[in-house]
């Protein structure tokens, strides 16, 4: 059949001829046929094209690097670098609504919407794979099962309970207005899809060069352990079936510990610590998830954006590291320095805590500064002086970056944020047993908590230095926590699943001790807008009037759109107690 | 330039000049005795003509034995007369009443402006001749009621023009359709000198267009060559450009000032007196310390830099045209080459726009019943942008002013780590685009018998399109001349080729038929095939060796992460088949039914074509009726209706494959080691029960003309209403994203057009006086969402009109102690809040001040309605005086009503470390100023930014009103008497000073920091300019 545009070709060049040559023999209405007849010959072939750039569903999910295609999809949604603690009271940059507890109810959020996204493409991946069984699309299923539970847990430290969702569903299906789970029945579908993944994964000795920064078995086993650690504090302390879960966080991340598959980062020697956060630490021994970074791939500008909004430390985190001897400050024993000089409350400490704040007056290079050092102060180069304390953990050392400007994804810093790491493991461990047994062996504490002091020299802990100085285990392995994961985003949940943030949170948030020490005499602390407000000891008072009603900020509202969708379709979704 | 003079003086000279004797002389005038001008005089059966000059006078040597002249001229009855040599006549010609005006373009055809059913407007070339256009937006601008033409930058070749036809028909994509010459094209590049004459279809005569017609149809038609010996054409002109509306930033002891204060008001120490002492001595700079606070580890400076005058500056831009037309019996053609140089305003880094444009229109007669029309031009554009200027402008205002450009070492100096605008001009890196387009038109049309006329018609058009960019390293030097630091690290580039092949085919025939005395029918019958092919790819490099040149070649190529390309390639087709019935009876009643379905590539293939999009049309010429022609009162007075479907198939959000389950291929996510970025795939949402809108377009007018035509005027009034709008549908997050949009939306527009002219004369002085003033407004009926919205400006709400600002309702500032404590008693306002700051108002009584209220407790929230930017009663006027060989042209143009809120840091008085504008130095609120505009002045980034936001919250106090008048064009000419141009062996000469944008009248301009025009309403605009012209205008 001719097609429309040769007809009329055809039709163009007949013309000539025909009215050229044959003008008189031929017959107009034998024209008007002619014409009429092509009009109406068919032309729709013509717009039956197909995607010549892309591939459809039909010709897709076959093999195994198809799968791979999908599943890389989903490391997009990993949680960047950001100001995660300034929800809680270690760190602080500006009245944080969650932090000080004038969240307000919302109609979206986030989360909640990024969550459910990934689901619906990680249950995709999980309908195209039923009947498959190569092993090598089983690897990316279970990648997927893993993201799976990732972003339910994203949903559950924040929401409790929520609507379980495993299928794609349609823009009608009435499965869409799923009502909420229950926290149990959530935790355990989280921590099911982690087992199922754990069958199908690689150690992380087995993955290839390319394959460097995927999900293994002991990623999955990790966050099975950080799940499980979650929910069983939060029922140990509501009363609740703690046991079954405190016992499979101990299992889950013991069987990391034995896998034998990672080990503290300690490149850099007694300043291991810090660079574990900077390049050196990337796809270290010690690294089980990172979000992960690369100069010209995809960059980050954070030095810039924690110097201009500020991370700053706080009082409470400064006062949490203990002595060198491994005593706390409070302590009469402890060789802590006092407050009255710049420097003197950094002396003789856990070495940690210089490597997370930079002591005032220490020249380093920064943004803006990249070749030769410069004196840092609480005002300057960094410019949010509210805590008095100066961040030095994440700050990068690379002059190219450093000297690159704010660009965002464009910019050149490339380290890594470590998502899951061994030492979490290794103190997940600690907590789960303690917590489960009432006790710990000194055994159990070497392969744990012990392994960390080890890095920075700090003495070790032990049942026996415990009793001498009359502390608390369960509150050392605590602080052991706090700061050694502090500004990585832990504290806001370990606040509320240790049922604490009733008395933490609302409590002010304070900075350096202004009065009565050689800050007095420094501005901006020297004006009376600083010098006015200070507690009964001359600690600075950020903020005040926090407020945490144990009734109702254990748990964020559920976006209100959403509920009253439900509503619309004579379905519900219930709201959190309190909200 | 050198080559333009060149091509002047050799065309100047080579202009033939025919000496003959016995001429014949003579006049032509009107009725009213009044000299007509530019009336042809040809010798018939030759290539001999003339026209009369401006005293209705001509002079023709004969050619041919029996002479025979024919004087014809538009809008009247030609005349023939056989004359002699040496003969002088005095010709009266006759007005047509029956073309009482010209011939209308319509779709797939003409009519006679009488046999007009529908809302059609034209513009004819003298509007944007003799005046500096740089583009054919910029000549459309204001000519044509109803057509709204909008700008967004004054960069040279990105002025991001858009266009609307009477408004919004859709939420998803407003664009009308635009022919040239019958074919699908775009004006971006088009040469305003090649234009005839451009018309518009804005009502349900745009239905045979239909599925592309919803928002109406541009029909540009190019100029043509006449019968005659070579005419040639020459204009130029050339432009000075002045930047305008620049953001007026506080000098250094104004800064000083305003920020001292604002420290104070939150409790920070201030400046010392030594500080204001210095800068009022203007002193040497403090290398050690800086005064500002904040940055006091940064060298202090005590003078005031002027950045608009070290970054902007004065420009130039011309026009050239020549243009030669002829013709003889068989073929007439037009050859055109235009040149149009537009340079940039910006100081430092090379900033430029070149077009070029070449036009063959050759017609030819092949038979007496066959004619053959070719239309071919070559479009180019080439320009040339510093790749960082939209970081260098939006830096612009961000430059402190005490801040020098040059360290002591008179390198650029960016204050230890500042962006400096002219270093980020000057050295950061070149872009370069280049857009060529080829299109060749060919249409024969086929006398088959009387009155029935086959046409065929094939077009192609080739659209080249490179970007290439470098981004360069650059060094940033402190005060004393040390490194501070490296930008740009690596250097790169990316380099972008697309093409795209456009297609079009189609055939119609038009028959036309006197049935019996009066009653007259004509039909077209059509088909149409349109295919588009585009393809393209992008390769970036990083790392170049030099840091001067940036061919690929030159790449680094060691570094997997270095390896970044994309490409793409689709194409669409779109076949249709439309129709057209006329009746008229006695010239009196006029019946137009149309009807068009249309083929798409995009939709599934049993909703592939659509309905017949059918359209009615109905006028009545009441001045034909004898009881109106008794009252010899109305020289027309005419009634239209039309009805009709259209649709609009043009949807951003609509793929081209939407209907098949598609997985995308995107991201780069770092994997491996050493790291690659890796892509991911996710499967589509899709839908096969999408279709077209459409829009039901329903129009009544009426068009006057009296007091011997002196007066005419005309107004429609039109109803849009999309009644199957494709919008989201709202389902719970659970579903995991977007789903497939459906045709469920509404949306309804109203709007009238209006225009009224009057041309008289006085004595020796002619006038004109035009004026035009249109109206939309539109409503979102049905959006299938809940009501969502947020604080500031909301594309779509449902209830609303497309682009309303919502906010909260200011209720002043406090003042006291008293006014405090009692409005302290509102929730949910800033705990430090305190006297000088804003109150607003609690909207719906609960004592909270909230953004949204809890609709299950019946409470609305506190933001209203406050008001929308689509612009309202957009207005033009122009006035035409000719006074024996002095023109003059004023055209003004306008927005009666248009509701903004400004964006960017300068929007309000900003943060500690950016200057705020002048505008608001004096204007806030201090216990000395009570009766301020403005809240106190709270510095941002001093850690009180909750408060500054909160006085600063979209409310009556943020919103402006950008109504604006501007006179567009001032032109003021001379034409060359006849003597000086017989010296000159030429026809005419006209020279003229135009000036563009030099006036302009509004308020809401935040003290003249923004431009009314500005789509952008943000502080990194590229500046608008007033231009001062001078041009010339040749004709041999």
């Amino acid at each position: 059949m001719l097609t429309f545009k040769n007809c009329i070709m055809k039709y163009t060049l007949q013309n000539k001829l025909i009215f050229i040559k044959l003008k008189k023999l031929f017959k107009p209405s034998l024209l008007g046929i002619l014409f009429t007849g092509m009009l109406f010959t068919g032309c729709s072939e013509e717009l039956d094209l197909i995607a010549e750039d892309n591939v459809t569903d039909a010709t897709f999910w076959q093999t195994p690097q198809d799968f791979k295609l999908a599943a890389n999809n989903l490391y997009n949604g990993l949680d960047r670098h950001g100001f995660d603690d300034t929800e809680s009271d270690i760190a602080f940059n500006f009245p944080n609504s969650v932090s000080n507890g004038n969240y307000q109810l919302s109609e979206t959020n986030g989360q909640w919407n990024s969550s459910y996204t990934y689901i619906r493409d990680i249950n995709t991946i999980l309908e195209k794979s039923e009947d498959k069984e190569d092993a090598e699309i089983l690897r990316y299923v279970a990648e997927a099962r893993f993201f799976r539970a990732w972003y339910y847990w994203k949903l559950l430290r924040l929401f409790g309970g929520v609507p379980i969702i495993t299928q794609s569903l349609g823009a009608q299906d009435p499965d869409l207005y799923t009502s909420r789970s229950s926290r149990t029945e959530t935790v355990d579908f989280i921590l099911q899809d982690l087992d199922d993944a754990v069958a199908d994964l690689p150690l992380k000795s087995e993955l290839d060069g390319s394959d460097v920064g995927r999900i293994t078995k002991g990623t999955a086993l990790s966050l099975s352990a950080r799940v499980a650690l979650f929910e069983g504090t939060w029922q140990k302390y509501r009363n609740g079936n703690a046991n079954v879960y405190l016992d499979k966080a101990i299992s889950s991340s013991n069987q990391v510990i034995n896998s034998n598959q990672y080990a503290l980062y300690t490149g850099k020697d007694e300043e291991s610590y810090r660079y574990l956060f900077l390049q050196n630490g990337d796809d270290s021994q010690e690294t089980i998830l990172d979000r992960r970074y690369e100069r010209n791939i995809l960059g980050h500008d954070m030095p810039y954006q924690y110097d201009g909004t500020g991370y700053n430390p706080t009082r409470k985190l400064a006062d949490l590291y203990l002595d060198e001897n491994g005593i706390p400050i409070g302590n009469s024993q402890s060789v802590f320095q006092g407050y009255d000089t710049f420097e003197s409350e950094f002396q003789k400490r856990d070495p940690r805590m210089t490597m997370t704040m930079i002591i005032p007056g220490q020249e380093t290079v920064r943004v803006f500064f990249p070749n030769d050092p410069i004196a840092n102060w609480p005002d300057f180069p960094q410019r949010n002086a509210n805590t008095g304390y100066i961040l030095y953990k994440y700050m990068s050392e690379d002059p190219i970056a450093n000297n690159s400007g704010q660009m965002g994804d464009a910019s050149l810093f490339d380290y890594d944020r470590h998502l899951i790491r061994y030492a979490e493991v290794l103190l997940i461990y600690a907590e789960a047993t303690f917590e489960k047994n009432g006790a710990i062996s000194d055994d159990d504490l070497d392969r744990t908590i012990n392994l960390l002091r080890d890095r920075v020299n700090m003495p070790h802990l032990t049942n026996t230095f415990v009793g001498t100085y009359n502390l608390d285990m369960l509150e050392e392995i605590r602080r052991e926590r706090t700061i050694e994961l502090a500004l990585e985003g832990f504290r806001y949940d370990d606040l509320r699943r240790w049922k604490i943030a009733e008395t933490e949170l609302s409590a002010d948030i304070k900075g350096i001790k202004i009065e009565g020490t050689e800050w007095a005499t420094r501005e901006p602390y020297s004006l009376p807008s600083f010098q006015s407000r200070v507690d009964e000891n001359g600690f600075l008072i950020v903020e005040t009037s926090r407020v945490f009603d144990p009734q109702k900020h254990y748990l964020q509202p559920l976006p209100t759109r959403e509920i009253a969708l439900y509503n619309e379709n004579g379905a519900e979704l219930t709201q959190n107690p309190g909200w | 330039m050198k080559n333009f003079v060149f091509l002047f003086i050799s065309i100047f000279f080579s202009c033939q000049i025919y000496a003959q004797s016995d001429p014949v002389t003579g006049t032509v005038k009107d009725i009213n005795n009044t000299p007509l001008i530019g009336v042809n005089v040809i010798e018939k059966g030759t290539n001999n003509g003339t026209t009369t000059d401006f005293d209705g006078n001509f002079s023709i040597s004969l050619t041919t034995d029996n002479p025979i002249l024919e004087f014809s001229f538009l809008g009247f009855i030609s005349q023939n007369k056989e004359v002699n040599a040496g003969q002088t006549l005095n010709i009266v010609l006759e007005d047509d009443i029956s073309k009482l005006n010209e011939v209308v373009v319509v779709g797939y055809g003409q009519k006679e402006k009488g046999a007009v059913t529908g809302a059609i407007s034209s513009v004819e070339k003298e509007a944007f001749e003799k005046r500096p256009v740089a583009n054919t937006f910029e000549a459309l601008q204001g000519t044509l009621p109803g057509v709204t033409i909008t700008r967004a930058s004054g960069q040279p070749g990105n002025q991001g023009y858009s266009l609307q036809i009477r408004g919004y028909s859709s939420i998803n994509g407003n664009a009308p359709l635009v022919l040239i010459d019958g074919i699908p094209g775009d004006l971006s590049i088009l040469n305003p000198n090649d234009i005839e004459k451009v018309t518009v279809l804005k009502d349900a005569a745009a239905a045979i267009y239909g599925a592309r017609a919803a928002d109406g149809v541009i029909l540009v038609t190019t100029k043509k060559g006449n019968k005659g010996k070579p005419k040639i054409n020459y204009s130029a002109n050339f432009g000075i450009k002045q930047p305008a509306y620049l953001r007026k930033i506080m000098d250094t002891y104004q800064f000083a000032t305003f920020l001292d204060e604002g420290l104070r008001n939150v409790g920070i120490e201030g400046f010392s007196d030594e500080v204001f002492e210095k800068i009022l001595q203007n002193a040497p700079p403090d290398l050690d310390q800086g005064w500002n606070y904040g940055v006091t580890g940064y060298p202090g400076f005590y003078g005031t830099t002027d950045w608009n005058d070290e970054i902007y500056k004065e420009a130039l831009q011309q026009n050239h045209n020549i243009s030669i037309t002829g013709g003889g019996d068989y073929s007439n053609y037009l050859v055109s080459l235009g040149y149009t140089k537009d340079e940039g305003t910006i100081r430092y880094g090379e900033n430029n726009s070149n077009r070029y444009n070449l036009r063959l229109n050759y017609d030819l007669k092949l038979l007496d019943n066959l004619n053959l029309q070719t239309r071919t031009n070559f479009e180019n554009q080439v320009t040339i942008t510093p790749s960082m200027i939209g970081n260098a402008l939006t830096n612009v205002t961000r430059q402190f002013p005490y801040q020098p450009v040059f360290n002591q070492e008179g390198q650029f100096y960016g204050y230890q780590g500042y962006e400096n605008p002219a270093q980020s001009l000057a050295e950061g890196g070149e872009r370069k685009t280049n857009y060529s387009r080829f299109t060749t038109n060919f249409k024969l049309d086929y006398e088959v018998l009387e009155g029935l006329v086959l046409t065929g018609q094939a077009a192609i058009e080739m659209g080249f399109y490179a970007d290439n960019s470098n981004t360069r390293t650059f060094t940033r030097y402190n005060y004393t001349g040390g490194v501070q630091d490296i930008r740009n690290t690596p250097n790169s580039a990316y380099y972008t080729n697309q093409r795209t092949l456009k297609k079009l085919y189609q055939a119609y025939l038009n028959y036309d038929k006197t049935l019996w005395e009066g009653n007259k029918i004509s039909v077209t019958l059509g088909a149409s095939l349109e295919q588009n092919k585009g393809e393209g790819q992008t390769t970036n490099g990083y790392n170049f060796l030099s840091n001067d040149i940036f061919t690929l070649n030159l790449a680094d190529r060691t570094d997997a992460a270095f390896a970044n390309f994309t490409g793409y390639k689709n194409q669409q087709a779109l076949s249709s088949y439309f129709g057209r019935a006329s009746y008229s009876y006695k010239d009196k009643l006029i019946l137009d039914v149309t009807a068009r379905a249309d083929g798409s590539s995009k939709f599934a293939p049993d909703k592939r074509y659509s309905e017949l999009f059918p359209s009615v049309a109905i006028a009545y010429n009441l001045h034909k009726e004898k009881f109106i022609q008794d009252l010899e009162f109305f020289d027309q007075l005419k009634l239209r209706g039309s009805w009709g479907k259209t649709g609009n198939q043009e949807i951003g959000a609509l793929g081209l494959y939407d209907y098949i389950p598609l997985i995308s291929i995107g991201g780069n996510y770092p994997l491996g080691s050493p790291n690659t970025g890796v892509t991911g795939a996710r499967a589509n949402t899709t839908s096969s029960d999408r279709t077209w809108e459409t829009i039901i377009n329903k129009n009544v007018g009426v068009d006057v003309t009296m007091l011997d035509r002196r007066l005419s005027f005309s107004f429609d009034y039109f109803n849009k209403t999309n009644d199957n709008m494709l919008v989201n549908i709202t389902v719970p997050a659970t579903y995991g994203g977007t789903p497939p949009s459906a045709n469920l939306g509404k949306l309804v527009t109203k709007g009238f057009d209006a225009s009224v002219n009057w041309s008289d004369k006085i004595g020796a002085l002619n006038y004109d006086v035009s004026l035009q003033l249109s109206d939309s407004k539109n409503k979102l009926v049905e959006l299938r969402n809940s009501d969502s919205y947020g604080e500031g400006l909301n594309f779509v709400r449902e209830g609303y009109s497309i682009y309303s600002y919502f906010g909260y309702v200011y209720e002043g500032i406090i003042q006291n102690q008293e006014q405090l404590d009692q409005y302290k008693q509102l929730e949910n306002i800033p705990s430090n809040i305190g006297i000088g700051d804003a109150m607003y108002k609690d909207v719906d009584g609960d004592g909270s001040l909230t953004a949204f209220g809890d609709q299950t407790k019946g409470l609305s929230g506190d933001m209203v309605y406050l008001g929308n930017l689509i612009p309202r009663y957009t207005f033009s006027s122009t006035i035409n005086l000719t006074y024996k060989n002095f023109f003059s042209k004023v055209f003004m143009q306008g927005v009666g009503k248009r509701d903004i809120q400004y964006t960017g840091a300068v929007s309000t008085p900003n943060t500690f470390f950016w200057p705020s504008l002048e505008y608001y130095y004096g204007k806030t609120w201090s216990p000395e100023r009570p009766n301020a505009e403005y809240p106190r002045y709270i510095p941002g980034s001093v850690g009180q930014d909750g408060l500054r936001n909160y006085n600063y919250r979209t409310s009556n106090l943020t919103m402006h009103n950008a109504a604006y008048l501007r006179f567009k064009v001032i032109t003021l000419g001379y034409n060359l008497p006849k003597e000086i141009c017989n010296t000159l062996q030429v026809n005419n000469v006209s020279i003229y000073l135009s000036g563009q944008d030099l006036f302009t009248i509004s308020k809401g301009t935040l003290g003249g920091n923004f431009d009314p025009e500005d789509g952008f309403r943000n502080e990194g605009t590229y500046p608008f300019n007033k231009i001062y012209s001078l041009g010339l205008n040749v004709n041999f």
